[in-house]
C-alpha cells in the first residue's frame, strides 16, 4: 500500500463526506458522498450510501448512490449497486445486484455502415465495455426497476394537442380585440 | 482482501467531514473535521489535522489536534505534536517538543480527587 491510500476499516462507520486525492478502501461504511482523484474499492461487507465521483471503481460490497467515474466501474459478483452507474467503461460481472441505468460515456460513437460493415461473420465485436447480465439476479429486481423508468417517461409530458377550431376562435377573438374598447 | 487485519487510515491528501464511529485503530494523517468516536487506538501522523472531539481508546498525537479528547487509556503527544483541547485519559504523556494547550483531567484509580 502506498502512504497516498487509505482504508476505512470494517466496524467503523463514517457519517459525512470524503474528498481528496489518492485511493480509498471502503471495507466498513460511509454515509455520504466521496470525491476522489484516486481508486476507491468497496469491499465485501463494506457499503457506501451516497453519490460517488472517483477516478475508477470497484464494488465487492454495497452502493447505494449515484456512481460517476473518469475511467472505469467495475461490479463484482459479491456487490449490490442500487443508482446509476457512469463512466468510459462499465463491467458488471456476473452475479452482481444492479438497479440503476447504466451510462457508458467513452463508448466512441460508431457510424452505422461501419458498424454494419464489421458484423461480418469472422469479426467478433471485441469487448470493450461489457455488461454481462446476470440472469442470476432474482427476478424481483428487474421488475422492481421498471417502475422507475416508467415514471421517468411519464415525467416528459406529450405536447398538448392542438386542436384547429381553438386555434381558430382564438385568432378570430384577437382581431376583434381591437374593436372592444369601443363597445 | 488479505487475511491480516488492516488498521485504518485516511492518506495525507484526504480530506474528510464528519463522523466516524466504530471499533477499530486508526492512523490520520489527511484532514478530519467532525467527531471521533473510535474505540481503538487513534494517531494523528505528523502532517494530520483533526479539529473533532474525540473519544477513543488511546490517542497519539504527532500532527495537529483541535478539540476535546476523551480516551479510556493513555492519550500521547509526540515531538512537532500538537494538542488544543481538554484532555480526560487514564495515562497522559506529552514528549518534550510536543504541546499541549488545555485542561489535563487524570482518573487516578480509585483514588478521591
Amino acid at each position: 500500500m502506498s502512504v497516498r491510500s487509505s482504508l476505512l476499516p470494517a466496524g467503523v462507520t463514517l457519517t459525512g463526506s470524503i474528498e481528496g486525492t489518492g485511493d480509498l478502501v471502503v471495507a466498513g461504511v460511509v454515509e455520504g458522498p466521496i470525491e476522489l482523484d484516486g481508486d476507491l474499492v468497496i469491499e465485501e461487507g463494506g457499503a457506501v450510501a451516497g453519490d460517488v465521483r472517483v477516478a475508477s471503481l470497484v464494488v465487492r460490497g454495497r452502493l447505494t448512490g449515484d456512481a460517476s467515474a473518469k475511467t472505469s466501474v467495475r461490479v463484482e459478483p459479491s456487490a449490490a449497486v442500487v443508482g446509476d452507474v457512469s463512466a468510459p467503461r462499465v463491467q458488471i460481472v456476473e452475479g452482481a445486484r444492479v438497479r440503476g441505468r447504466v451510462t457508458m460515456t467513452g463508448e466512441p460513437l460508431v457510424p452505422q455502415a461501419v458498424r454494419r460493415r464489421r458484423r461480418g461473420p469472422e469479426r467478433v465485436e471485441p469487448v470493450v465495455a461489457a455488461v454481462v447480465a446476470a440472469p442470476s439476479a432474482p427476478p424481483a429486481e428487474p421488475a422492481a426497476a421498471k417502475p422507475r423508468r416508467r415514471r421517468r417517461r411519464g415525467a416528459r409530458k406529450p405536447p398538448p394537442p392542438t386542436i384547429p377550431a381553438v386555434q381558430r376562435q382564438k385568432a378570430r377573438r384577437k382581431d376583434r380585440a381591437p374593436l372592444e374598447p369601443v363597445s | 482482501m488479505t487475511g491480516r487485519r488492516l488498521d485504518g487510515t485516511l492518506g495525507p491528501d484526504l480530506v474528510v467531514h464528519g463522523k466516524l464511529d466504530g471499533k477499530s485503530d486508526l492512523r490520520i494523517d489527511g484532514v478530519f473535521e467532525g467527531e471521533i468516536d473510535v474505540d481503538g487506538a487513534l494517531a494523528i501522523g505528523p502532517e494530520g489535522s483533526v479539529v473533532a472531539s474525540l473519544r477513543v481508546g488511546s490517542l497519539e498525537v504527532e500532527g495537529e489536534v483541535r478539540g476535546d479528547v476523551s480516551a479510556t487509556d493513555g492519550v500521547a503527544v509526540r515531538a512537532g505534536g500538537r494538542l488544543v483541547g481538554d484532555v480526560r485519559a487514564r495515562r497522559i504523556a506529552i514528549d518534550d517538543g510536543g504541546s499541549l494547550e488545555g485542561g489535563i483531567d487524570m482518573d487516578f484509580d480509585g483514588e478521591a480527587r
